[in-house]
């Protein structure tokens, strides 16, 4: 209690100096001053008197995280280690298990493992409950801190435990981190359309899509009937690739605009002349796990009625953060503005919603009068591999691409 | 501006220190400026403008949350309303929380609250609370989001070992202090404390009383019943202790600063004049009672049967912050006569009995006794009585701990002949 009211007295002197220099402080200043003596103090006392002996330097991560989570889901410190992690793993050093996960109820439920992936050759199945990484437990952890934590250096080990149905015990899977090659953009034929999957906005993204259209372009021909652009479950990423996809796709006009905290401190991006698709249709597949940059893509071609979005409603992420470095310590993640699509909205909280809704339901045939079941053909697998389920709103895209291109090529009757 | 921002708490802070720590205060040096820029770069980039009171709170929070769920930051109006015994966590939901991983974990339910009926269970998770996820919150804020009027309900989904999370919608009830109850069996008291309350006291020593009024000099002893007693207030605890406790020490606080450390003695005087106790436990023990058990324990004034205890045993300090509030800071562990540390070791049973349910035979026909038989002789009047099956324990704990002390009564009978 003394050495408190003593570090008090100390703080106090230091402010008086400061305050009694020539330079003027206004009143909103002062108070920043009080505030950080506050805290100055709080951590004197812990320094001095918490039970056991405290490590200074997790004390001022874990405030500056507590002030930065307090803001924004996406505010966040990283320290040292985890700023080098985050920079090496763009190089393609780093290994991952090769899940695509969700978070269900603070635990993280597995969509599916990927292929030919380690934790598919580990045993993890589709809908297993991950409670634990390490024996430590993902309670408590965002999607993205436990993302980051089943991430780490190839031929790295990580034990999940996990939950299985109809399993008593939970399970212990050991995983052998590796590469998971998952590039930016995939793309195939459906029927006579474009089909390109964006899974991520890294700085592959735009050359990728303009290899995609090139190659499929010449392989249909005068048969190309337009484009699809998946961007569901696609968490974002880079603003000036998706920028630069619309922009593949746009003659002219605004694309997106960010808005900081300042006056007049608006940035527009627009879009230069030349469209890939050559005014065909387009389609933007979107999801609820459509976010940031995808939604960026989506609203922007919507607002220019440049494409029809099909899907569910996007995210709704409509911030744009800035990576600090702070010295040798590490760096911060700073929410610093926001954006908005050419229309003026802006997407925060809302997300896109779809031209046309479609849920990803599961088809059920019906069995016919002669109770063979439908030769239709079926709608077209999610991903490589039969067993996978059929991507009910791909085939929505499809069929409407298809529609679309049949009735600009009809007659026209009156 | 901000290196002077933040060189001025830590020129401030290194002003204090003496020479021979210098290069420690420079890595300190190095963290306040480190948080001084931080802080500075949100106040000027953040997307929107922040009160820097909110900013520095949310740090402070950050910091304490850090280190444990029992260090907390409490402002002018939270701290009058723990003095004036408005933040009763049995209210409502009838409900002791702790924080574990950064979400709530369940100590105990209170006997009789919503919680309790719905079956909630120590080491049970409360992950979100009306849609609110919990993470990210500390006690406090938990503490207030479980609380709300009478009737309106709080929808909590709950993470439970074993099982896939689950929602549960508890209404919330008035549920008011909770009293401490007492029985006998034959000539065995039966004392509960479901929570220690600043009254508790006095609560324990009426039922002493009553039970001497009841029994008189055939008292045998008691039970005392701190199964699921999810903890309360310190300082009731040390005062029921100290009632069956004539001289000693009781329990200790180790601090790490000077003048953090203390130990509790015991003052003339027992309630119960010496006659053997139980003490009952399980993983529901906490806070309060673990320090209740652990004193009677350690001295010999109990014997403590059951399972071993919650191990939540941190001792606060309150310290001012001029104008803006107050820290709760734990500043010490509480450790048993014999130097357990609840914290790290809890109370350990000296008999170990886990939780079971009795189940009795049923009886098909009545049994066949020398009293039973036609024709035998009448009992004569003043003559031993068997002893009746009235009440027959399910609760397999407590019927041992019953039989345990009849036992200790019958030595103490025959060492006395």
């Amino acid at each position: 209690m003394i050495r408190t009211s003593v570090v008090r007295a100390g703080l106090a002197a230091g402010l008086a100096c400061m305050l009694s220099s020539a330079v003027p402080v206004q009143a909103a200043e002062t108070t920043a001053y009080q505030q950080l003596n506050l805290f100055g103090n709080v951590f004197e006392l812990v320094r001095a008197r918490y039970a056991e002996p405290v490590d200074e330097q997790r004390l001022i991560y874990s405030a500056i995280n507590g002030m930065l989570a307090a803001l924004d889901p996406h505010s966040a410190f990283m320290a040292a280690q985890e700023y080098r992690d985050m920079q090496q793993r763009t190089s393609g050093e780093f290994g991952g298990l090769g899940l695509e996960v969700r978070m269900e109820e603070g635990l993280v439920r597995v969509s599916r493992p990927m292929e030919d992936s380690p934790a598919l050759r580990a045993g993890v199945k589709a809908n297993d409950l991950i409670t634990h990484l390490d024996g430590s437990p993902v309670l408590g952890l965002t999607l993205n801190e436990a993302v980051e934590k089943m991430r780490g250096r190839v031929n790295t080990p990580i034990d999940l435990t996990i939950q299985r149905e109809g399993v008593a015990q939970p399970v212990v899977v050991r995983v052998i981190r590796d590469i998971i090659r998952q590039p930016s953009v995939s793309y195939r034929l459906e029927g006579n359309a474009a089909y390109i999957r964006i899974s991520s906005f890294s700085e592959q993204t735009e050359s990728g899509v303009r290899r995609a259209m090139t190659e499929l372009r010449d392989q249909l021909g005068d048969k190309f009937e337009g484009v699809i652009l998946d961007v569901r479950n696609n968490p974002g990423g880079l603003l000036e690739q998706s920028v630069a996809v619309v922009d593949a796709f746009l003659e002219r006009g605004e694309v997106v605009s960010t808005r900081g905290r300042e006056q007049g401190n608006v940035q527009r991006y627009t879009a230069r002349r030349g469209d890939l698709a050559e005014g065909r249709p387009i389609i933007v597949l979107t999801n609820n796990g459509s976010a940031s940059a995808s939604e960026i893509v989506a609203g922007a071609l919507q607002d220019h009625k440049r494409a029809i979005v099909l899907g569910t409603t996007t995210f709704g992420k409509g911030s744009v953060q800035t990576i600090m470095p702070m010295g040798d310590q590490g760096a911060m993640r700073l929410t610093t503005s926001r954006y908005y699509t050419p229309s003026g909205k802006s997407i925060q909280g809302t997300g896109v919603v779809p031209d046309v809704v479609v849920e990803q339901a599961r088809i059920q045939p019906l069995r016919t009068a002669t109770g063979a079941a439908p030769t239709a053909a079926p709608p077209p697998a999610a991903g490589p591999g039969a067993t996978t389920p059929p991507d009910y709103q791909l085939a929505r895209a499809i069929d409407l691409l298809h529609s679309l291109a049949v009735y600009q090529k009809a007659p026209v009757v009156n | 501006m901000r290196a002077s921002v933040a060189g001025i708490v830590a020129a401030a802070t290194l002003g204090l220190l003496t020479a021979d720590t210098l290069a420690a205060d420079a890595r300190t040096y190095t963290q306040l400026n480190l948080f001084g820029d931080a802080y500075d770069r949100v106040r000027r980039a953040y997307v929107e403008p922040v009160a820097d009171e909110f900013l520095i709170r949310s740090a402070i929070n950050g910091l304490l949350a850090a280190l444990d769920p029992d260090s907390v930051f409490l402002t002018p109006k939270d701290y009058q309303d723990l003095l004036a015994n408005k933040v009763r966590v049995y209210d409502g939901l009838g409900l002791e929380i702790t924080m574990s991983e950064g979400v709530a974990a369940v100590v105990a339910p209170v006997d009789g609250g919503p919680a309790a009926v719905a079956g909630l269970r120590t080491g049970d998770l409360i992950v979100d609370i009306n849609g609110t996820p919990v993470y990210g919150m500390n006690l406090t804020e938990t503490i207030q989001a479980l609380q709300g009027q009478p009737g309106t309900t709080a929808d909590l989904v709950i993470v439970r070992q074993g099982s896939d999370p689950f929602r549960l919608a508890l209404k919330r009830e008035a549920v008011g202090e909770p009293q401490v109850t007492m029985r006998t069996r034959g000539n065995e008291g039966y004392v509960r404390i479901p929570y220690f309350t600043p009254n508790v006291l006095a609560q324990v020593t009426k039922s002493v009383n009553d039970l001497s009024a009841r029994l008189g000099d055939n008292l045998e002893g008691i039970i005392l019943d701190l199964r699921n007693t999810p903890g309360g207030s310190h300082e009731a605890a040390l005062q029921v202790a100290d009632a069956f406790l004539t001289e000693g020490p009781m329990m200790g606080i180790k601090g790490r600063a000077e003048g953090d450390s203390k130990t509790f003695n015991a003052t003339p005087g027992d309630i119960l004049n010496g006659r053997p106790m139980v003490v009952l436990i399980d993983g529901g023990t906490a806070g309060a009672a673990e320090i209740v058990a652990g004193a009677l324990k350690d001295r010999g004034r109990a014997i403590a049967l059951g399972t071993t205890t919650f191990k939540r045993g941190s001792a606060q300090s309150m310290v001012q912050m001029g104008d803006f509030g107050y820290v709760q800071l734990t500043t010490g562990y509480y450790v048993t006569p014999k130097g357990a540390s609840i914290q790290n070791d809890g109370i350990v049973p000296e008999t170990v009995v886990e939780p079971a349910r009795v189940i009795l035979p049923e009886d098909r026909f009545p049994r066949r006794t020398e009293a039973t038989l036609r024709g035998a002789l009448d009992i004569p009047a003043g003559g031993r009585q068997a002893v009746a099956t009235e009440g027959a324990e399910v609760d397999y704990q407590l019927a041992r701990a019953f039989d345990l002390l009849h036992a200790l009564a019958l030595v103490r009978q025959i060492a006395a002949n």
